[in-house]
């Protein structure tokens, strides 16, 4: 058998494995054995082909994808607790090694439970015994499989997680963020200040750990040893889209990361999501507008969906409307994916929805002479845009349907809207409302502050990366010193739920195979004296 | 890594050490050589667990605690009745809810009036699941399906799942969930705002903070009674829920 194992051994070798081959996981093993049982273990499916049965508590007859090994024991393999349910670790070097307290100097810790073997570990899955001879927890299915499909089973176990991810070394852990040289050089700086300013902060704050890592009492040492200073790498991407990836492999070869933390992006992070796939590289919680929104994906976790949840909210709030005009500006990629998107929403329902060029005058001015006035409007343009479809819209709001704006583009400062409009005109809104959005935020604006790194201009971007650092770090602590990066996004799939920090989302919410944190949408309209945006529906979700 | 709190290291840890080596020896010389009786023996030589005396220490006791980062809630006697209550699978016992006014969606799109849809005159059994819920929801699942198989296509009862993860679980992704677990005629699953979700689950005392946090609970109701529901805690075998269903349908 041609294990993984044998493979990632070699330094050297694991690199090249790593950047010859497009993806890490699926490249260079092609023993049957190996095949055969991640079927078992991530689909259900028997060598044979069929649904694999089992029974849980008695009598529960379960098959196929109903409760498969990694519905509960995760990708990884190294478990999960779900309320009080610990599914322990079945990566196959903590099954069949016994379980103890890691310690390198004697005494030895005493053994939790012994190591499993081919015997043990069939009477385990067949039959619900554990390696100590006692019954498993109840939620362990008992499964009917063979001894030879145990075997394959076991083939596949061996391969899990049985090799600390790259960018991890004895004493630091590496992480990158991705800024495009395109984008505003105060926002790229107003990310980069929180993400330097944190993670030195955090080294000095915490530069006894790595004299408590190295020497750490013996009992204590698997608690202490995990400890590893920090680095940051600023990935700086600039060119055109297509030449990205080649930027992405050369940094990566020259210091290979554990995860990319936040970034900028606003337009093009498919490129990127498409590396991070490749390399099995965890991509957390970038600031991009446009996200990929394929949920069969891994290692990219998002905030949001982007210009997409602008899109379905709206198609979700105008559910009972039967006809919209949409304009957009076909020169701005963003504005066009928008369009799109709330276009296909509107049509699955079978609603219609008219096209409008911004640019287009002939088009606009008919839309302001028709008799009778268009349908409802929705527009998929910053404030010029809107400014100037307005002037063209003429000087007759009364008699016009109600227009639909999006924050994403037009921003929430709303005093340059002109007076008589401001009845007609509705945003859709993502985000916590502008009036609660300082309070919700005050732990880390005032940490921003003490620094002297606030950018009120720079609100969202400087959020979301001090989101993405509190969630990196709190993942780290949970993998303790299990540094695989799948088991890394299984802990923040898993806690994102409960995170005592804020983001510029009212919550946040994951879980396993969800990708994107927040859902949700307002639909608010502009105070007529002051201009700023209330809230006209509760936050929620298409 | 972040929250540990930093030790004070005392200088002179290394002459307390050096006193140690000297004087061990002597205390265990002293131990083995003392003319012991074996009731004393064992009182003094037995590895208590210090904050819990008289618990039981087996090294997976030890174990646990230790994983747990020194938390000794493991040896706690309401742990243990959880450790009982997992081996038997389930605890039951009567309890009476009250209702929140509250409109659901079904997994078929249909809106519905929580309080409404219960007062129906038909018994009802309750389960809270989320669709992309790892290890707890598909086993209550997989139970309501065998359920309904053992009572039959004729049975009265209106089995319902209600999303606790209702801004992802829409109709569309419930629907699929239903099909995933073969659900029959009589077997609806419910949607609805993240708000109203929250007051269902906190009526039936099953909001734990976080979806991650839930536990297996069922729940069900006799024909007609409005209000008094039975509650099984934990995982019952298909079996024992429809026993206690037939209990509930008969008293007597």
């Amino acid at each position: 058998m041609y294990r993984l194992q044998y493979l990632t051994q070699t330094g050297l070798l694991s690199a090249v494995l790593l950047f010859s081959s497009s993806n890490l996981y699926n490249a260079e093993i092609d023993s049957e054995q190996y095949r055969l049982g991640k079927q078992l273990y991530a689909e259900g499916i028997l060598p044979n082909g069929k649904q694999v049965k089992a029974v849980v508590q008695g009598d529960i007859a379960v098959q196929g994808d109903q409760l498969i090994c990694e519905t509960c024991h995760r990708r990884s393999g190294m478990g999960t607790t779900e309320g009080q349910e610990v599914v322990p670790a079945i990566a196959g070097h903590i099954l069949f090694n016994p379980l103890q307290l890691p310690t390198s100097k004697p005494p030895a810790p005493p053994i939790y439970r012994p190591a499993y073997n081919r015997e043990t570990l069939l009477r385990a899955v067949t039959q619900g015994i554990d390696a100590n001879g006692e019954p498993m927890n109840p939620f362990m299915p008992r499964y009917a499989i063979d001894e030879s499909t145990l075997d394959k089973l076991m083939s596949y176990l061996d391969t899990l997680s049985q090799s600390i991810s790259p960018g991890v070394t004895d004493k630091e852990i590496h992480f990158a963020t991705i800024i495009l040289d395109s984008n505003r050089p105060e926002d790229n700086q107003a990310l980069l200040d929180v993400l330097e300013r944190y993670i030195e902060q955090k080294n000095v704050e915490t530069r006894y750990e790595s004299k408590r890592a190295e020497h750490a009492p013996w009992h204590k040492e698997w608690m202490f040893k995990p400890y590893r200073k920090w680095r940051l790498h600023t990935w700086r991407l600039s060119g055109a889209e297509a030449t990205w990836k080649d930027q992405l492999q050369a940094y990566m070869l020259e210091q290979p990361v554990f995860a990319v933390i936040n970034g900028l992006v606003p337009v093009g992070w498919p490129s990127v999501h498409q590396f991070c796939e490749n390399n099995a590289l965890p991509c957390l919680f970038p600031t991009t507008d446009t996200p990929e929104l394929a949920e069969q994906s891994f290692y990219n976790l998002y905030l949001d969906r982007g210009v997409a949840q602008d899109a379905e909210a709206l198609a979700a709030y105008l559910a009972d409307t039967p006809e919209v005009t949409q304009i957009y500006d076909q020169a701005d990629p963003l504005s066009t994916q928008a369009a799109e998107r709330f276009r296909a929403q509107m049509t699955e329902t079978g609603r219609k929805v008219h096209d409008i060029s911004l640019h287009d005058s002939g088009d606009v001015d008919a839309l302001a002479e028709a008799q009778p006035p268009a349908q409802t409007l929705v527009v998929w343009s910053g404030r010029e845009g809107v400014q100037a479809l307005l002037q063209r819209l003429g000087q007759k709001p009364g008699e016009t349907p109600i227009i639909y704006l999006s924050s994403r583009f037009y921003g929430t400062q709303t005093d340059a809207l002109p007076e008589a409009w401001r009845e007609r005109i509705r945003f859709v809104h993502c985000q916590e409302m502008p009036d609660k959005l300082g309070h919700h935020l005050l732990r880390s604006t005032g940490w921003f502050k003490s620094k002297r790194i606030y950018n009120p201009q720079a609100k969202a971007i400087q959020a979301n990366a001090y989101f993405a650092l509190k969630a990196t770090g709190d993942a780290l602590k949970q993998i303790r010193g299990y540094f695989y990066r799948d088991y890394f996004i299984e802990k923040i799939e898993h806690m994102v739920d409960d995170l005592p920090y804020t983001s510029v989302y009212p919550r946040v919410s994951m879980a396993p195979g969800q990708r994107f944190a927040s859902r949700g949408y307002y639909i608010a309209r502009v105070d007529g004296k002051r201009g700023n945006l209330v809230r006209v529906s509760e936050w929620k979700a298409p | 890594m972040d929250n540990r709190v930093e030790q004070s290291q005392p200088r002179y840890a290394w002459k307390l050490g050096l006193l140690g080596m000297f004087l061990l020896p002597g205390v265990c010389a002293a131990w083995e050589t003392a003319p012991f009786d074996d009731a004393r023996a064992s009182a003094v030589f037995k590895l208590d667990c210090v904050t819990h005396p008289q618990s039981t220490n087996t090294p997976s006791d030890r174990f646990t605690v230790a994983m747990n980062e020194m938390d000794h809630s493991a040896h706690d006697h309401h742990a243990h009745h959880m450790m009982m209550m997992k081996q038997s699978g389930y605890q039951v016992k009567q309890a009476s809810y009250s209702i929140p006014d509250v409109d659901l969606t079904s997994h078929l799109g249909e809106s519905v009036n929580l309080p409404e849809l219960l007062a129906m005159d038909r018994p009802v059994m309750l389960n809270f699941i989320f669709t992309t819920c790892t290890t707890i929801c598909p086993v209550l699942s997989a139970s309501f399906h065998q359920v309904q198989g053992l009572l039959g296509e004729d049975d009265p009862v209106a089995m319902i799942s209600i999303t606790i993860d209702p801004e992802y679980d829409t109709p569309e992704r419930l629907k699929a969930y239903a099909q995933r677990f073969e659900a029959g005629e009589g077997w609806t699953f419910y949607t609805g705002s993240y708000e109203d979700v929250v007051a269902v689950e906190k009526a039936f005392d099953i909001f734990r903070g976080s979806k991650m946090n839930h536990e297996p609970i069922t729940l069900i109701r006799g024909q007609g009674a409005a209000s008094e529901w039975k509650r099984i805690d934990g995982l019952a075998s298909a079996e024992d829920i429809v026993k206690e269903y037939h209990a509930t349908l008969n008293p007597h």
